[in-house]
């Protein structure tokens, strides 16, 4: 099964008690900065990993996710997710110069054991380098972020929101 | 500098020492408390006392005592100190 790489934004900073409580709901796969989660999730797919992350949240009184966010640091493992035509392996053999023109963008950390590179930059490389047509944003992110802002919408409008997106998501 | 003991966990404990050798406004704080076995800081970004994380802090990336899978949580503070190389 894959493992998923996404980040998701909280409704609001979690507290000391919090943190347990989300490690607790089956949360210690994931990272916290702030209010930004960092997700590596095992799951068939993309939108299941989001969803399931966003029903562990959700089981902390208070505490819900109200949007994905695409950070721009990624291994070469994450960016062949993302770009959903390449796999890692391809990607390093580009980033090692082992195939391709070269000049492969250089990772932004390299802790010997991990490398993290800069999305935008090896998008731009593709797109110039070797004439790719790179999709800007993931199609499954993009559902997943108006979902979860959906749902944080109908959760602030009260009761009766979230009971008329329910039918509305029953009725497609 | 890891302030006390090395993590754990190897993946972890090698994604902690990367961090402090990666730039000077990177610390990395031992700090027990439930799950959490520390922090990351960044000290350009960290609003709160110095020193120590604290939850919610935008410059405070917290690390679990048993992130499961380390190797994972390795990556997640690796991604964080991209994200803080300014």
């Amino acid at each position: 099964m894959a493992t998923w790489n996404f980040q998701l934004r909280l409704n609001r900073e979690p507290t000391e008690t919090e943190f347990d409580a989300l490690y607790e709901a089956g949360l210690s796969d994931i990272g916290i900065e702030g209010t930004l989660v960092d997700v590596d999730r095992e799951a068939p797919s993309l939108l299941l990993a989001v969803a399931s992350i966003a029903q562990q949240i959700r089981t902390v009184p208070g505490l819900r996710a109200v949007g994905v966010e695409t950070q721009d640091a990624v291994t070469l493992a994450d960016a062949a997710q993302r770009l959903g035509r390449r796999t890692a392996e391809s990607l390093r053999l580009l980033a090692e110069g082992k195939r391709g023109p070269g000049g492969f963008p250089a990772p932004i950390v390299d802790t010997g054991k991990l490398r993290v590179y800069s999305f935008a930059e090896i998008t731009a490389w593709l797109r110039e380098a070797l004439g790719e047509d790179v999709p800007i944003a993931s199609r499954e992110l993009v559902l997943a972020d108006r979902a979860l802002r959906l749902a944080d919408k109908a959760q602030r409008g009260g009761k009766a929101d979230v009971e008329a997106v329910r039918h509305l998501m029953d009725a497609c | 500098m890891v302030s006390k003991g090395r993590h754990p966990k190897a993946a972890v404990a090698d994604a902690l020492e990367a961090a402090t050798r990666a730039a000077d406004h990177l610390t990395v704080v031992e700090n027990h408390k439930g799950h959490r076995w520390g922090w990351v800081i960044c000290l350009n970004c960290h609003q709160g006392p110095p020193g120590r994380g604290y939850p919610g802090d935008p410059g405070s990336f917290t690390v679990w005592s048993t992130p499961e899978p380390p190797e994972s949580h390795a990556k997640q503070i690796a991604r964080f100190v991209a994200r803080h190389q300014h």
